[in-house]
Order: C-alpha cells, then structure tokens, then sequence
C-alpha cells in the first residue's frame, strides 16, 4: 500500500510537468496580451511608455522556450513569481484564498454528503413509494435549477421582505463563526444542491441494483434484520460509483465557484482565478493552476486507495 | 415414520413481469409435498421448472414485485409460514431453516469477511458476543473441513476456492441447527470433482444434526444416493414423486422417463448415442392452466391432456409412489425397454472389469 502510494506520488512528476507546458502554452496563445493591458494602464493614467521597455522588464523580449524554463526552474525553487497587477506574490495570493475556497468546498462538501446519501438509501429501500418518487422528482428540480438564478433570488427576496442581506466582508471562522457562517452557509447549501440531486440518483441506482445481488438475498435468508442487511451487505457494496463522484465534486469544489463567489462577495480562488484571466496575469494563473492540478490529482490517488477499502477485491498496483 | 416439519399444500407462486395486468407467468402452480423430520428430499426439474422459485417461496424471499404467492400454505411444525407476520418469518429465516443457494462466488458478500458472514446468524439469533460467535465461527469451518479455519476466517471469499465456498456456505447454514435446510443446486456451479466433497459435507452435517434437507438439483446421480424422497417437478407441478426406487425403477410418468433416458452413460458404448426429451422447456406464461404441461413434448398425449390437469394418483395402490399423468398404465413398454438398457449397461460395465 505505501509503495504503491509512493509510486503514484513519483507518477505525479511527469504529469505534473505536462500540465506546466500545457498551461504555459495556452496562456501565450491566448489573443491579446499583459503587455497591452500594462500599455492601456499607463495610457490611461497619461504616461507614454516604450513597449520594449515593458517587454524586457517582464522577461518577455526572451524567446517562449526561454520563458517557460525561467518559469519551471523558479517554480522547483519555490518561487511562484508576482502577480502582475496585485502587489503580492502569487503564493502570498494564492495563500489567502486557498482557505477561503476550502472552507466552502468542505462545508458544500458535508452538505451534499449528509443529503444525497440518507435519502438515496431511503428512496432504494422503498422504492417507487410516494417518498421515493417526490424525491427524484426534487432532485430533477435541483440539477435543473440553475445556481445564478435562484442564488440571485435568494439574495433578492430575503432583503425586499425581511430586510436581511447576507455578510459580504470575509471573517474568518477562527474569529467570528457566526458571522462566518452568515457568510458561508447560503452558498455551501446553493452549491451543493445541483449536486445533492445527482448524487443521491446515483446513489439509489447503485443501492437498488446491489440490493437484487445474490449476497443481499443470502442476507435475507439468514434472518438478518432491514437495517442489518441495507447498511451490513448492501450498502458498502453500492459506495464505489459514489465515491467517483464524490471525488469529482472535491475536484469541482476546490476550483472555486466564479458564480457563488461572486455573487456572495467571497473572496475565493475562483473570483481571484477569473480576474487573472482576464487581465493576462500570466504568473497568477499558472501558478494557481499548477496548484490546482496537483490537489486533483491528489484527490484522485484517495479515491483509488478509498475503492480498495470499499472493495477488498480491487488490487492496487 | 417420523414427524412431519415442513408441508407445503397446494403452493402457488405466480410472477408478473410486465405489471399487474400483464401475462402471469405461472412458476409453482399447485405444488404440495410433506418433509419429515431428519428427511432428505430431492426436487428434480429441468431450469425453469420451477424448482428454485419453490424453495425460495418456503423462506417467502421471492422479489415482490414481480413475484406473488399467490395462495396455498406452507406448515412448518404447523405454523403458516406465509401467514406469519414479517418479524416472525425474520425469525425462522436462518435459525430454523436455512438455506443454501446454487452459484457461492455470488451468495457470498464480496466485502465482507467470510468469519464475520457466519458470525452474523449467531449473533442474529444466539445474541452471542463477537467473541463467541467468532470462537463458533472456527469451529463451524473446522466441522466442514476447512483447514486453517482460524486464519480463514478473517479472509473474503474471493480468497476461497469455489469449493471452499460452498463449505462455508454450509457452515453458516448450519449454523443454528436448523430443522430444515434447502439446498438450491448447491453444486451445480462447482468442478466436478468438487461437487462429491461438498455433498459429503452436506450429507455428514445433517446426519450429525438430525436436518431435514430439501435439495434441489437436476442431477439424477446426487438424488440416487442421498435422497429419501424424490419429487420430479414439470410446470411448477410435481408431475412424479416416490423413493428413488418407485421414481429410478419404475418411473411412470414419460418426463420421468425421458430424463432418466437423457442421463448421458459412459458405461454404454458409444454407439448408443445421447437422447434428449424433444422440444423446450414450456414457457410458463403461454400454456393454459386446464392441461397437462407436458402434453406438447409428449409422445402419449391425446385430447384430455390438453383439455384437463392429471391429477397425483397412487400408482398401483404403492403408499410412496405417486405420478400425474392420464396415460401412466401406458409407458409400461417405454419403462421396460429402459430398465433393458440399464441391465444391459450393467453387464457391459461387468465384462469390461472382467
């Protein structure tokens, strides 16, 4: 198990390398460049400045190749480089809304999870009773929704009749849970209801077709209770397709959302993400999807280690 | 002749794969047969005679829907089972009948431990502690031949043979000494030379306990040796029933006949062929329930038998041997030329020894 752990680590390297040349490479491609967005700045505030000056003091006179091993060999050493906009490194950036963005991908995270996995056990087990089918038909309606739509409406509705607003500065939950859970609980809850409909759907499908197992009627046959043979011999059995998909949405969940931040003021990693782009922050953006790739792919060496526990029979190699 | 436990009167378990309005496909229609206490009772029937869905019927696990018991009663010691409420069905399952099913690698549950599947039924109806159900565990696998039952435990059954599955399988079936024990053709899915080990077992371990044993198999070989009682089974009906000798001896019935023609002989020379019973098994949902189900394989057949159900008649006044056909004064002919071959077979295998 630790060698194979190990392994998977070292995999991440090349992969890992791929990914740097990939987002380097798109990030040039783009049209347009930081160059003319620095241009525009210093035009709009009545300086004319020499665009090769801009070029050299970036770095960018080099030839591409040049650039991008700059980049890799600062990045073996640590060093992310500078935001090109922000007076911040991009670890001291990225350092600030990572924890932000965690906070409400585990919050999003728990809600989904406490949801999606009692009702899709409950709707298996009494399956087309009229609970079974109120409740696919809510989780149709919760995939449908879309998160701008209602998030705006919840942020409308409640101020126009009650007079309440959501908190829009950031504290951190350390020094003011409730006002922090003021702040987070709405978006943790819209987050994760699209999600809560799929994957209690997937969680039922996987528990009713495990429940027609022969070992479920062995169960049956030894005179075990409901209870004992739903959460004994069914519903381990069921887990592997769920935890795929609860891997993914960790995965969705720690790039941030550009909707749900912005539209609650959060200070995430996906609103930081965005306003990179859009102004070419180069560093900014690679440096933050470098670390994203790697807590994917983290997260997918703990779902493969979780399918061995879920399953003895899956051999890791 | 000791006590009855288990009769089944008139069982009929129906199944409606496209919904309640759709064709009923008619799996165990009209079944009735006794166990006594101690008894081994072999059903025999082709696959999809209905064999399986009876037993599943007795421990009331048939999927509900598509299946329905849809009448008759099932006594244990008595007792409907079909009446009882689902607690007190809860409750015999497993402690006083259990049951073995046919493919192990399936029965079995893949993540859990094959010590903690056999704890479960201790602990479930002894209300023993981990400790003691596991202690009990040991001894269980021992009793059944599994060497190093105390490591063995504590492994998953994809770790065990097919054999060794099927052992474990009759451990935890016999676990709380049940009275009864139905064994769904617990060696079909296992290597030949497997299949006389397991059946050793299963043998030993119901005389030990005094058990009755249900076994249901299409193979004649296993019932001639263990079985006290045969039930031949076409159609959801016993069409034959008797000792092994009214039913291999003298069988009446032509299905009876055919399969024990059909039982392929090493012991006869090659030119003798296989024979097979023409046609298909009947689909349950297209014959009509006022005829003989056997009347378009059947080479006696004439207008009453698509007209009206034989009933189980006593043949020749004999207190076992009773057989469902209109015709079965007729195959006396067939019956002797098989015995003939059966004779002949037996001085074949004599000169080849000597």
């Amino acid at each position: 198990m630790a060698k194979y752990i190990l392994k998977r680590i070292l995999l991440l390297i090349p992969t890992l390398l791929v990914v740097t040349i990939v987002t380097f490479a798109l990030m040039r491609m783009m049209p347009g460049s930081a160059v003319d967005m620095i241009l525009n700045k210093y035009q709009a505030m009545g300086f004319t400045v020499d665009r090769a000056t801009v070029l050299a003091q970036l770095g960018m006179d080099k030839p591409f190749v040049q650039q991008y091993f700059t980049w890799l060999f600062d990045l073996l050493r640590g060093d992310f480089g500078d935001s090109l906009f922000q007076n911040q490194s991009v670890l001291e950036l990225i350092a600030a809304k990572m924890p932000i963005t965690l906070e409400l991908s585990l919050f999003t995270l728990i809600i989904i999870n406490v949801f999606s996995i009692p009702l899709g056990i409950i709707t298996a087990a009494r399956q087309d009773s009229i609970g079974d089918y109120s409740a696919r038909l809510a989780s149709i309606v919760l995939m449908a929704v879309p998160t701008f739509w209602i998030g705006t409406l919840v942020l409308i509705y409640p101020a126009k009749w009650w007079g309440y607003a959501p908190t829009i500065t950031y504290v951190s939950i350390f020094d003011d849970f409730a006002e922090n859970m003021k702040m987070f609980l709405v978006p943790a809850v819209l987050g994760a209801a699209g999600q809560i409909g799929m994957q209690m759907r997937v969680v039922r499908t996987s528990l009713l077709d495990v429940m027609r197992q022969d070992y479920v009627r062995t169960a049956w046959s030894k005179g075990i209770k409901e209870r004992g043979v739903l959460y004994g011999h069914a519903f381990r059995n069921s887990l592997i397709p769920v935890v795929t998909l609860v891997g993914g949405s960790v995965a969705s969940l720690v790039g941030g959302s550009v909707i749900l931040e912005n539209l609650f003021n959060i200070p995430g990693l996906g609103s930081c993400m965005v306003t990179a782009l859009n102004n070419y922050d180069y560093p900014l953006v690679q440096g933050c999807v470098v670390i994203l790739a790697v807590i994917v792919m983290l997260i997918n060496l703990l779902v493969d280690v979780t399918y061995k526990w879920c399953d003895p029979r899956v051999t890791l190699e | 002749m000791a006590e009855t436990i288990l009769e089944v009167k008139h069982l009929r378990t129906y199944f409606y794969p496209n919904g309640a309005k759709g064709p009923e496909l008619r799996a165990v229609d009209d079944l009735s047969y006794e166990v006594h206490e101690g008894e081994c009772v072999a059903i025999i029937g082709e696959s999809g005679s209905g064999k399986s869905v009876e037993a599943l019927s007795i421990l009331r696990l048939i999927p509900c829907p598509p299946g329905i018991i849809m009448g008759g009663e099932i006594l244990f010691h008595g007792k409907d089972l079909l009446k009882m409420t689902d607690e007190e069905i809860r409750q015999v399952r497993g402690s006083k009948i259990s049951m073995i099913f046919q493919e192990p690698s399936t029965a079995l549950n893949p993540v859990v431990t094959i010590g903690k599947q056999i704890c479960e039924t201790l602990r479930v109806h002894r209300g023993m502690t981990k400790k003691e159900a596991m202690e009990m565990a040991i001894q269980l696998l021992d009793r059944v031949n599994i060497p190093n039952a105390a490591q063995r435990v504590k492994q998953y059954p994809f770790e065990f043979s097919g054999g060794m599955q099927q052992r474990a399988m009759i451990a935890m079936a016999m676990a709380c000494n049940p009275d009864v024990l139905i064994a769904d053709e617990p060696t079909t899915a296992l290597d030949v030379t497997v299949q006389a080990q397991v059946l050793e077992e299963l043998n030993k371990m119901r005389k030990e306990t005094n058990t009755a044993l249900i076994i249901i198999t299409h193979n004649l070989g296993v019932v001639a040796r263990y079985a006290d009682s045969v039930k031949i089974v076409y159609g959801g009906k016993i069409v034959e029933s008797g000792t092994p000798h009214d039913v291999f001896e003298e069988p009446r019935h032509p299905y009876t006949l055919g399969l024990i023609r059909a039982v392929p002989r090493l012991d006869l020379p090659k030119s003798s062929g296989l024979s097979a019973i023409e046609g298909e098994p009947p689909d349950m949902s297209k014959i009509p329930p006022d005829c003989c189900a056997f009347y378009s394989r059947c080479k006696y057949c004439t207008d009453i038998c698509k007209t009206a159900r034989p009933e189980e008649r006593a043949v020749d006044g004999s207190a076992t041997h009773i057989c469902a056909c209109f015709h079965m004064n007729q195959t006396q002919a067939e019956r002797e030329a098989l015995m003939e071959i059966n004779r002949k077979s037996l001085e074949f295998s004599k000169e080849a020894e000597t």
